[in-house]
């Protein structure tokens, strides 16, 4: 069942229309295939390309972005700042205007030195300030002299040191003699914890007193932080809804660890866990340089790999805010939309091979639909008769030369003229057949005839004492040699053998002239020469075509064995003794009949021995040849018949046996005929 | 068999080659009948070549002699061998037709022929 299958599939293969098939699918296959290949790194280079050009504007953009909020936060912080000194300098400015009326009393001696530092001390004390501000004086032995808050009336604050671990109280003092005053943060200790101020520090050199209005820097650093938390919210705002490819995504994450705008949570589940994936993530090389105003710096590029997917990160490390930008995007999603395009490709070049498979496999069908047509009809060819009228062309087969002008259509011109012809030689030859039959037939029937002028049996008187053997084996049908033998009286029998010039029909038709001109003579003549005067006068009369014949024509005397006898150009007979010994019977009595009119024939006579025979034969038997191309001969036949033979029967058997043996086979070429005739000596012993 | 011809005072002498049987004696009496046609009726048939001849060869030369005779010409055979004179002989044609020994008693023979 399989092998049928595949032997089913292998002719398929073999048939025109599946080589067409398979050379267009082959073809077809090698371009698809090649395009792919040659294409397909070139598409993933470049679509790969534009998605990472993609990620880096993206990155970029989030740089800038973050650098303008940062640049903005850093303006704010400025302006609240200068908001703070200006109301700090106001209130300082306020005192140090009181403190210098106070100073005015006493220069006018309105009020000792001592009473106007007490009133103006006084009076600071009870300053009624906003809830953190406190004002407070300290003299050249940095010792608080006034203070809002009346607890520190009276310490010293030289171990005070400011942000920059400067000695506050000397410092500030120093600074301020410059320009008049100057402004500082310093942590105050309180009985709980210590709290950071930012201070305006002002000189009243008058006194050699230093003013001091200070708020708690909590404010700003609120004012600040929640500035920073703002940003943030607009950081996170802007950024986070950013998709990069298809999964990717963009974080920050600050240096303590803190994510801005965290990973996906189902990044974060790939990579297990929160604190995992920030390991992996702060792994993002540093920049070296980078300076603090450079967000655009040239990013990092590095490739993570987290869940067992191949990751691609670009970073930038924002210094100012100790922040690292990082965009990340799977791999597998940068060569995704390659790999979409090059399967595109690849389908529609599969649809379109499919498509032109179908065309083919229709147009093959075209192709070959002519060639089984004439491959059936020439398979169903040997059935038609041809003979039959009905029997022709079908109109399909015919129409091929002029509906297909290609080779195909030459091949049908082709075999149609081949069928042509093959009906015409077939007719042509059955004609022929029939003719030739119809010859054949005739042919049958003269040779019967033939035969049929031929004697067969002696008179039964005659028989006892007379032994008669005659044969004639035509080459052809009908033969041109003729026999005969009849009695011309009550004693008396002629007997005859003779041979006319070629072959076939004319020749069995000048014999049996020849027969009947003999048996006609007969009747009138009883001399051997004159007879045959007469049968060659009747022959020579109407002969425009010069045949002849050879005759040998004898009368046998049967009481006294006397044979008269005339040979017309005819091989002369043999004569066998009783003993055994052959001779020719030599003596010629004219020319071959029917040449020369008016020819004289002579007659011989001999006298038979009793038990001798007389053989007369045409040349058929003499020029019988062998398979080397010798001829039988006279010579050879004397020999064969130089030996005793009890009558003419044994004798001519004797002699066609051995002519049989001599040409072995070979086509006899010319009509073989022979008489033989004995007289009994019981006949003649007793005369 | 072959058939070769040329002129020689005043006659044509035809000379035969091979076997003359039955099978190409109709072939042999086309080739002298347009000899013979061409009122070439001074012949002289070289047999010096020829093996074997049947009867339906003798037809033919005796067909040859009765053409010459009839338009007042002359044939002559020559350089026959003996088997072949043996044939002539025995079927007593060396009596109708002039049988000579070489091709200038042939000749001779033809030019002492009155035309």
């Amino acid at each position: 069942m399989m092998k049928n299958f595949l032997r089913g599939k292998i002719l398929a293969i073999r048939s025109l229309r599946g080589k067409i098939l398979l050379l267009l699918t082959g073809t077809a296959l090698m371009i698809t295939f090649g395009v792919a290949v040659l294409s397909e790194r070139g598409i993933t280079r470049t679509v790969s390309e534009r998605e990472r050009h993609a990620v880096h504007n993206i990155m970029r953009l989030a740089s800038l972005n973050v650098a303008a909020l940062w640049s903005a936060l850093l303006d704010d912080k400025i302006l609240t700042v200068r908001a703070e000194r200006a109301r700090l300098m106001e209130i300082g400015v306020l005192v140090r205007a009181i403190l210098e009326n106070h100073a005015q009393e006493a220069e006018t001696g309105f009020l000792t030195r001592e009473q106007a530092q007490t009133v103006a001390r006084d009076w600071v004390n009870r300053l009624p300030l906003e809830n953190q501000i406190r004002v407070l004086i300290y003299d050249r032995d940095n010792r608080i002299l006034s203070s809002t808050d009346p607890g520190r009336i009276g310490k010293d604050i030289s171990g005070l040191q400011d942000f920059k671990g400067r000695p506050l109280a000397n410092t500030m003092r120093e600074e301020s003699l410059g320009v008049g005053h100057s402004f500082a943060i310093y942590a105050e200790e309180t009985a709980r914890d210590s709290e950071a101020r930012f201070a305006y520090f002002g000189d009243f050199g008058v006194w050699g007193w230093t003013l001091v209005v200070s708020d708690s820097a909590r404010t700003i650093t609120r004012q600040i932080a929640s500035q920073k938390a703002e940003m943030e919210a607009k950081i996170h705002e802007i950024l986070s809804p950013l998709v990069l490819t298809r999964s990717g995504f963009l974080f920050i994450l600050t240096d303590d660890g803190r994510f801005i705008i965290p990973p996906p949570r189902d990044f974060l589940e790939k990579a297990g866990g929160e604190e995992r994936a920030r390991d992996v993530l702060r792994a993002a090389p540093r920049e070296p340089s980078g300076a603090e105003d450079a967000p655009d710096s040239s990013p990092r590029v590095f490739r993570p790999t987290v869940g067992g997917e191949s990751w691609r990160a670009e970073s930038t490390y924002f210094r100012p805010l100790a922040w690292t930008l990082t965009a990340m995007v799977s791999e597998a999603d940068i060569s995704l939309p390659a790999r979409q395009l090059v399967n595109q490709q690849a389908a529609l070049s599969a649809l379109i091979l499919c498509l032109s498979l179908l065309c083919a496999f229709f147009f093959a069908a075209r192709i070959v639909r002519p060639l089984t047509q004439l491959t059936r009809y020439a398979r169903a060819l040997p059935e038609q008769d041809f003979l039959s009228p009905e029997s022709g062309v079908p109109g399909h087969i015919a129409d091929l030369p002029d509906r297909s002008r290609d080779e195909i259509g030459l091949l049908a011109a082709a075999f149609l003229f081949m069928d042509q012809r093959l009906r015409e030689n077939i007719r042509l030859l059955v004609r022929e057949t029939v003719a030739r039959e119809r010859i054949e037939s005739e042919l049958d029937i003269a040779r019967s005839i033939q035969l049929g002028l031929l004697p067969t049996l002696l008179p039964a008187s005659f028989a006892a004492f007379l032994s008669l053997e005659a044969r004639m084996l035509p080459a052809r049908e009908v033969g041109g040699d003729l026999y005969d033998y009849f009695m011309i009286s009550e004693r008396e029998l002629c007997v005859v053998i003779g041979d006319v010039s070629g072959k076939g029909v004319p020749a069995a038709l000048f014999m049996a002239i020849s027969r009947t001109l003999v048996r006609s003579a007969a009747r009138d003549e009883t001399d051997p020469g004159r007879m045959m005067r007469m049968i060659n006068n009747q022959l020579a009369e109407n002969n425009p075509n010069l045949m002849f014949v050879t005759l040998f024509l004898a009368i046998l005397d049967c009481d006294n064995g006397e044979l008269r006898y005339v040979n017309a150009g005819h091989p002369p007979p043999i004569l066998i003794t009783k003993d055994g010994a052959a001779r020719r019977l030599e003596g010629r009595g004219g020319p071959a009949c029917g040449v020369l009119e008016n020819a004289s024939y002579r007659a011989s006579s001999v006298r038979l021995a009793p038990g001798e025979i007389l053989l007369g034969y045409t040349d058929g038997i003499t020029e019988a040849v062998n398979g080397e191309g010798e001829q039988y001969g006279e010579a050879r036949l004397l020999e064969n018949m130089g030996h005793p033979a009890r009558n003419a029967q044994e004798a001519a058997v004797c002699l066609l046996a051995d002519i049989e043996a001599f040409t072995a086979g070979t086509e006899p070429f010319d009509d073989i005929t022979l008489i033989a005739v004995q007289l009994s000596s019981s006949r003649l012993e007793p005369t | 068999m072959q058939v070769s011809s040329n002129e020689m005072e005043g006659a044509l002498l035809l000379h035969l080659a091979g076997q003359i049987n039955g099978n190409n004696a109709t072939s042999l009496e086309q080739n002298l009948k347009t000899h013979v046609d061409q009122t070439h009726y001074r012949i002289a048939l070289d047999f010096a070549e020829v093996d074997y001849i049947s009867s339906a060869g003798l037809r033919v030369v005796l067909w040859l002699a009765k053409q010459v005779q009839t338009h007042a010409g002359a044939l002559a055979l020559y350089g026959l061998r003996r088997n072949i004179l043996d044939i002539f002989e025995m079927c007593g044609f060396t009596d109708i037709l002039t049988i000579v020994e070489s091709q200038e008693d042939a000749l001779e023979k033809i030019r002492s022929t009155p035309a």
